[in-house]
């Protein structure tokens, strides 16, 4: 119990400064896009669009948004892309999928610094962000490109967009209400090491060897 | 010309507005416009883009140089600043020499797409009379309505706002005939509601067909449900030769993306919202200790 | 226009050759499409290009410029041998059976007529007129057998002209032209009628006179004049150019095509009675007015100061002792022998060909005034000079108000006059331009009072009664050239018809002693006492043929066919039912119809229908041209080719060059291509590149060449070339097209280069003046430049 007690206590880093710096550049913009995203994908979401500046405005702060967004991808990737790459554990993770959503971790190969989860979605994002760029340049200069071009990327665009989207909501429930302990280590840094003992006890033994 | 009204512009009723539901239609009936243009009488005299520009106040880009030089065109095509432009285009048919010059503008579908496309609730209009045209205090400046557009017509602005011909709706809400019409000095350019302007077409298909154009067509495609700008093409079988596509329907990549990808996108979403919701109230959070706690 | 615009819409074929009007009279070229989509006619385009008027014409085809006479003398001659005319009309309203006096020939293989004085370089004319009888009336053989019979002679003369050779001439392969050949001598039916479409393609060549000329030839013999949809019609191309043609726009005329003072002629008596032709055949012979017009235009012009003791002032009027035109004005001024020059509404440096010589010529004036709506090329014409430095021409540049900032009336080429009101305020500081001629002429007037002068008496007496003297208005011009009564007017039983001081009704009542004044007597009837009639709209067509009598006036009398009284048989009746115009009513012994009479309306049908000759009768055989009573062909006197007909006689033998260092001609070897020079639709001479609106339609010089030659200098769409000939250059964006195609004349292959003119170095956009590289060449009948088909070779400029 004491010694429970005290890993509740001791703070591990989780991710460096630079780590957070770059998630929240991707992360912010991020938001901005999926909301005025969607009230542009979609008039029933419209009523958004005043929240974000304006009709106009927004449309215009999207593609801005967009321009950050990316180079906060490719931060990303350069940061991650070799973090994420999945092993033959991660395959039996998601075979067994259904007991992390039960909770029953324990019924799981032990899992790094990243959950196979983390690590697809962080090929969605990587992935997406390529594909949001590139369409969303088509987009944007629409006369520059062969009409088909445009239509594709149109098309391309709102696909990514349900896709990454949905890994967002995962993500965001995930790393608030889901997995309780685990928004720290996004502002802070830091997290309690029951929780990386916990959910990343691969990570968490490579850290107390060091 | 004939004399259509459409009761004044305030009072025009609306068939379409674009990311909204369909006005009700049955308040205000109108006649569907249109404006035929007779290629086989046609001298490429520019009068109507003359007139055009000038009706609408518009300053047309001045192309001078070697690299705006565009012939017997006036520029390579529409411009914000230029609703309609004469094209110009030499073909040799089995008949000869063709010249084909076509007055080029928004066609004025009766299914357009770029209201279809268009994702801002009332940026795009179809009034009763078929006469689509923008609002550009609703737009919110996507470029969308191009991608939409079969006929690559709209234009954008410095604040990408689009741009277009819009059958000058203030002349035809007056009961006054669209500028390029009053304009035209060959009568090659006719007025009136959509059913007269076919039978007019059609007579003078006749004629056509006498005077040795066997294929000569009336160009009113079904793919966006026909058009307010119609044309007698003397050569029907070639209507690429005008610059008018052959088959015009909205793409099916516009509609698949507003159509199927809409819902798919809705059950996406909103599932993995419910599935997190879900896993939220069946299972909980996946909390720590759990398996530490029973250690102990 | 011998028939009107509206008039084209009865046509059963439309030939549309030197000219294009669906580029330069659109408005105008409705009707031709009327005629075609509510009657079938066909519409036929002859033109060294495939313009805007083929894009929408049922046949094309392209000839080389300056060999329309040889496509001319092709039709002629397959209407003679096919006796395809139309005999009754030829006999009773030509002069086909005219016998023609033996010292008339032609010889083809020299290609000259009798009486050429090389030395002079003209014909003496009087060797080609008719056999005259002891009366003076002209021999005549109805069965138009006589080998001199003039039906005889055009046989003879135009059977060289077979399809083989007018394909070698022309380019265009015979059976081509049989074609059309075929359907333009089915218009000779009673009931079908051929029109024909003309402009500056056919007057701008050394022989465009005659050009002209063969193509009355040819709708005599088809019957085709004076009939509703037939005619030759001239298609004017400024709003106003037929009123200023009228209005003696040209050295040659005074107002209403009277003749000015001549120096052998020192009485009023002698220029009458030269001016006044005598019969020779039933004609009314209506020239036999002269003197009326003559007098009554004096009056017009100094009141009571043209008495008849002065000779109604005659005096006042210089003497002439050679015609000059445009050619010999250009000449003299470049010759350094003139002192100043106004122009007004001109640009005579842009408009005449060789502009280094012109410019040249305005740099040795001491002054010239540009009365002008534009700062013109010709205001600023040192640009155009190699060493301005030298030059002290002062210029004053006074600005003009446009069309549409002042009242006035139109002359169309329908001869239809409408009034037009003024829409706007001229800019600035400029001015109508009637009041800028009231300032000058009573400034001017004012300095002969006060100072005297050599001769001020036709200065000082000169009619100026206008309400403003300083600015005389549109209407008030227009009552003094209608005419009005000196003293009371009485018919042949003593009945007063016009009283003193009132407005004419038309110049039928025009006298020679004095008692009327009239500016202008052709327009007489404009503005009688009645009111304004330019300014009548009313829109009713009671025939139905767009006749419009109510809607506004056509010179003369209000007539809208002329020669109207052909298009009923010689003895008066329609020809056909289809073609009814104007026909005899034996009961009430008098002309009736649709139009005004274009003859007496009580003169027996006998009398023929060409009432401004002598003979009455339409002629196929034209004495009176300086340069042939016969259209020959003739080479453009810069030609890629040998004259096939006769090498020794290459060009009109006539025409008017001139020699100076700035005069030169160019060769094939150095100088491959044919040129010609045209207009666009979008814009208006070398106005609208003033104004940014039609700056854009088309804003840049080009030049158009077969896709072959472009492909053969290696240039393609967009690059920069210059067209260079004997006189200049003149660069432009090149245009590869398929609409001008190389031909093959007489086995060679002939590449023709088409060169828009409207630019220059003013305005919203620029570029070169297509006259710098045109030649100084003239037609010696109507002293007009050969600006269709010269030689020039094509450069490709560097970027």
């Amino acid at each position: 119990m004491e010694e429970v007690k005290n890993l509740e206590e001791i703070e591990v880093e989780r991710f460096s400064a630079f780590d957070r710096f770059v998630h929240w550049l991707t992360a912010i913009p991020f938001v901005y896009l999926f909301l005025s995203g969607l009230g542009m994908y979609s008039p029933k979401f419209a009523w958004l669009l005043p929240f974000l500046g304006g009709k106009e405005f927004s449309a215009w702060l999207h593609k801005w948004a967009g321009v950050v967004f990316a180079v906060g991808v490719f931060l990303m990737f350069l940061r991650w892309a070799n973090d994420f790459v999945l092993d033959s554990d991660d395959i039996r993770w998601l075979s067994n999928v259904k007991h992390y959503i039960k909770g029953e971790e324990e019924k799981l190969p032990e899992v790094g610094k990243y959950n196979a989860g983390q690590k697809i979605f962080g090929w969605m994002v990587f992935l997406g962000g390529a594909l949001f760029l590139v369409t969303g340049i088509v987009m944007w200069f629409p006369e520059s490109f062969p009409v088909n071009i445009v239509r594709l990327s149109i098309l391309l665009h709102s696909l990514a967009f349900i896709l990454v989207g949905a890994g967002f909501i995962v993500h965001v429930y995930m790393g608030t209400v889901g997995v309780p302990g685990s928004l720290s280590g996004i502002i802070t840094g830091k997290v309690s090491a029951l929780w990386a003992m916990h959910h990343h006890p691969k990570w968490f033994r490579q850290i107390m060897r060091r | 010309m004939a004399t259509v009204t459409t009761e004044g512009t305030v009072g025009l009723g609306l068939r379409r507005v674009s990311a909204s539901k369909s006005p009700d239609q049955s308040v205000k009936q109108a006649d569907q416009l249109a404006i035929l243009v007779d290629i086989s009488s046609c001298i490429g005299c520019k009068a109507c883009e003359a007139a055009c520009s000038q009706w609408h106040d518009l300053k047309p880009p001045l192309n001078v140089g070697q690299q705006a030089f565009f012939g017997y065109q006036s520029g390579p095509g529409l411009a914000p600043n230029l609703f309609m432009y004469m094209r110009f285009q030499e073909e040799e048919t089995p008949n000869g020499l063709v010249w084909a010059i076509t007055k080029y503008q928004c066609m004025h579908c009766a299914d357009p797409g770029c209201l279809k496309a268009c994702p801002s609730p009332g940026a795009i209009v179809q009034y009763a009379n078929g006469v689509v045209d923008f609002d550009h205090s609703k737009c919110i400046g996507c470029k969308f309505c191009l991608s939409g557009c079969p006929f690559d017509v709209p234009r954008y602005d410095a604040n990408n706002k689009p741009w277009k011909c819009n059958f000058c709706i203030d002349r035809v809400s007056a009961g006054l005939e669209p500028m390029c019409v009053k304009t035209c000095p060959t009568n090659a350019l006719h007025f009136g509601t959509k059913e007269e302007m076919l039978i007019r077409a059609n007579k003078l298909l006749e004629g056509l067909k006498k005077r040795g154009f066997e294929k000569a067509s009336i160009y009113d495609p079904p793919g966006v449900g026909g058009t307010g700008y119609i044309y007698l093409l003397p050569h029907g079988d070639k209507p690429e030769m005008y610059g008018l596509p052959k088959e015009a329907s909205i793409s099916p990549l516009v509609s698949l993306w507003k159509g199927p990808l809409k819902l798919i996108g809705s059950i996406v979403l909103w599932g993995t919202l419910l599935g997190a919701f879900l896993q939220l109230i069946l299972f909980g959070p996946i909390k720590v200790g759990k398996k530490h706690k029973k250690e102990e | 226009m011998t028939n009107g615009w509206n008039d084209i819409k009865n046509a059963d074929l439309i030939l549309v050759m030197g000219g294009n009007p669906a580029e330069n009279h659109p408005c105008g070229f409705k009707w031709a499409i009327k005629a075609r989509q509510e009657r079938g006619a066909k519409i036929i385009c002859v033109d060294p290009r495939f313009n805007r008027t083929a894009a929408v014409s049922d046949i094309f085809l392209q000839i080389r410029p300056g060999s329309d006479i040889a496509f001319m003398g092709g039709l002629i001659n397959y209407v003679l041998q096919n006796k395809k005319y139309n005999e009754e009309y030829i006999k009773h309203f030509t002069n086909a059976a005219y016998i023609v006096k033996d010292t008339y020939s032609f010889d083809p293989q020299t290609g000259l007529f009798s009486g050429y004085d090389p030395e002079k370089r003209k014909y003496d004319q009087s060797l080609w007129g008719y056999e005259l009888d002891e009366n003076g009336t002209a021999k005549k053989d109805m069965t138009l057998q006589h080998p001199r019979c003039v039906l005889q002679l055009m046989k003879e003369f135009y059977s060289r002209y077979t399809p083989e050779v007018v394909e070698k001439l022309t380019g265009i392969p015979k059976d081509k032209f049989l074609e059309v050949a075929k359907l333009i001598a089915e218009t000779s039916a009673p009931d079908k009628a051929m029109t024909h479409l003309y402009a500056l393609g056919w007057t701008h060549h050394s022989t465009g006179t005659q050009l002209i000329g063969s193509m009355a030839i040819l709708q005599l013999l088809l019957g085709n004049i004076g009939v509703p949809g037939g005619a030759i019609n001239a298609l004017r191309g400024h709003a106003n150019v037929q009123g200023m043609t009228d209005l003696a726009g040209e050295g040659r005329f005074l107002p209403g095509y009277l003749r000015p003072p001549r120096a052998d002629h020192q009485s009023l008596k002698d220029h009458i009675q030269a001016n006044t032709p005598k019969a020779v055949d039933t004609s009314m012979n209506f020239w036999s007015n002269y003197g009326k017009f003559y007098i009554s235009l004096l009056k017009a012009w100094y009141g009571n100061s043209a008495t008849p003791e002065n000779e109604f002032a005659y005096h006042y009027l210089p003497k002439i002792e050679k015609l000059i035109s445009m050619d010999e004005i250009l000449d003299r001024m470049y010759k350094g022998k003139m002192e100043g020059f106004v122009s007004v509404g001109m640009n005579i440096l842009a408009s005449n060909p060789n502009v280094r010589k012109i410019a040249e010529g305005l740099g040795k004036l001491k002054w010239m005034v540009v009365i002008d709506v534009f700062e013109t090329e010709m205001a600023g014409f040192w640009k155009y000079v190699d060493d301005s430095s030298k030059i002290k021409t002062e210029v004053f540049l006074l600005p003009a108000a446009l069309f549409a900032e002042k009242e006035g009336s139109f002359t169309n080429s329908g001869r239809v006059i409408k009034w037009k009101y003024k829409a706007v305020d001229p800019p600035g500081e400029a001015k109508d331009e009637l009041w800028i001629a009231g300032q000058l002429w009573m400034r001017l007037k004012n300095l002969y009072k006060k100072e005297g002068g050599k001769f001020p008496d036709p200065i000082l007496n000169l009619t100026w009664n206008f309400q403003n003297p300083y600015y005389p208005t549109a209407e008030e011009v227009l009552r003094e050239m209608n005419g009005y009564a000196l003293a009371d007017l009485t018919d042949d039983k003593g009945n007063v018809v016009v009283k003193k001081g009132e407005r004419l009704p038309g110049f039928g009542v025009l006298r020679d002693d004095g008692t009327t004044a009239c500016g202008m007597w052709l327009y007489s009837g404009i503005f009688p006492q009645s009111g304004n009639r330019a300014k009548s709209t009313d829109l009713s067509d009671p025939s139905g043929l767009g006749v419009y009598p109510g809607y506004g006036y056509s010179w003369p009398a209000n007539r809208r066919i002329l020669y109207n009284r052909a298009s009923a048989d010689p003895s008066g009746k329609p020809w056909s039912e289809k073609k009814k115009y104007l026909w005899w009513n034996e009961a009430e012994g008098k002309w009736v119809g649709y139009d005004v009479p274009d003859i007496k309306p009580d003169l027996t049908p006998d009398y023929g229908p060409f009432i401004m000759l002598p003979e009455g009768r339409g002629r196929l055989f034209c004495a009176p041209l300086v340069d042939g009573p016969f259209p020959e062909h003739y080479e453009p006197f810069e030609s890629p080719v040998e004259n096939i007909l006769h090498p020794k006689t290459p060009h009109n033998p006539v025409v008017k060059i001139y020699k100076s260092d700035l005069d030169l001609l160019g060769k094939p070897d150095e100088f491959p291509y044919v040129a010609t020079t045209y207009r666009v639709v979008e814009h208006f001479h070398y106005w609208t590149k003033h104004i940014y609106g039609t700056s854009v339609l088309v804003p840049n010089m080009f030049i158009e060449i077969p896709e072959e030659l472009a492909k053969e200098l290696g240039v393609k769409e967009g690059d920069k070339v210059r067209v260079v000939t004997a006189r200049g250059s003149a660069e432009g964006y090149v245009l590869p097209t398929k609409r001008i195609k190389p031909l093959t004349i007489n086995g060679k292959k002939v590449y023709t280069v088409g060169i828009p003119i409207h630019w220059g170095n003013e305005g919203v956009v620029k570029g070169a003046l297509a006259n710098m590289i045109t030649p100084f060449v003239w037609d010696p009948n109507s002293q007009t430049p050969e600006f269709k088909g010269f030689l020039c070779r094509l450069e490709k400029v560097k970027a």
